[in-house]
């Protein structure tokens, strides 16, 4: 389906509006763009959650607080 | 002749002839030329636009540049920007690598590629705070037959967190850039871009 909000882009001094095939096609880079990059915070949010739940764990066989480990660390 | 103090530019004395006047000009606008280190090529303020391409700004004139963005507006999401190079008016989309360190508080993570290689990131301007943005970088050769590689640090204001983001890479092609677009992955946005030559 096409997109019914209007596309602006600026080339040095002039805005256009983009319309037809020209602006389908940019909001369809512009997609894929986001899309890599919230597939990217997912990945980087998995990694960070795994991270913490190790730290916490190797917190707990050392007796240690989180904040304690973190300061060692 | 006298010379400037910092510079040693020669300029007239007030002594010398008038007849000798334009001769002593163009002297002193060569070294002008020669002696100077950063020259403003393009300053650009836009606004409302979801995409900004900066045109005929890389030349032979200069080997290598400094573009400073900052961020002035910003709707939708918070866009995040991005930066392709351009020949002729047409961006290249691919061929891109960056190796990016973010610092956030107190995490820091780094990543190679994050957002594709597609396109170099560039910050984020958040719609929050989007005048709490900016990023500086260096592109080194864009409009000499060889790769061209970059320098870039970043920072913006997301919520209560000041961030800052530096990353490197290249374009790995030998393509003679003549410019560049800064593109929103979302929304719009608006600010400034200026772009300097180093000379050589």
């Amino acid at each position: 389906m096409a997109s019914t909000s209007k596309v602006f882009i600026g080339i040095d001094d002039k805005v256009i509006e983009l319309t037809g095939a020209d602006k389908e096609a940019f909001l369809a880079d512009r997609k894929a763009s986001t899309d890599a990059k919230a597939l990217f915070e997912t990945e980087l949010k998995t990694k960070q959650d795994s991270r913490d739940s190790a730290l916490k764990k190797l917190a707990d066989i050392a007796g240690l607080t989180k904040a304690e480990l973190d300061a060692i660390l | 002749m006298p010379t400037s103090t910092k510079m040693a530019i020669p300029y007239p004395a007030s002594t010398d002839l008038v007849k000798d006047g334009a001769t002593n000009m163009g002297s002193m606008a060569t070294q002008i030329d020669a002696k100077t280190g950063l020259v403003l090529i393009s300053a650009t303020t836009f606004s409302g636009v979801s995409s900004q391409s900066i045109n005929d700004v890389f030349s032979t004139n200069y080997d290598n540049y400094r573009i400073l963005f900052k961020s002035i507006t910003a709707s939708g999401a918070g866009p995040v920007i991005s930066l392709r190079l351009r020949l002729s008016g047409t961006d290249t989309s691919a061929n891109y690598g960056t190796q990016r360190m973010f610092a956030q508080g107190a995490s820091v993570s780094a990543n190679r590629d994050a957002f594709g290689t597609d396109e170099i990131y560039v910050v984020d301007s958040t719609t929050a705070n989007p005048q709490n943005a900016c990023a500086d970088m260096i592109f080194y050769s864009p409009n000499k037959a060889e790769v061209t590689t970059y320098t870039n640090i970043g920072e913006a204001l997301l919520g209560a967190t000041l961030y800052m983001q530096t990353s490197c890479g290249f374009q790995n092609s030998t393509t003679q850039f003549t410019g560049f677009t800064l593109l929103a992955d979302s929304g719009t946005f608006g600010g400034t871009v200026a772009v300097y030559g180093f000379n050589k």
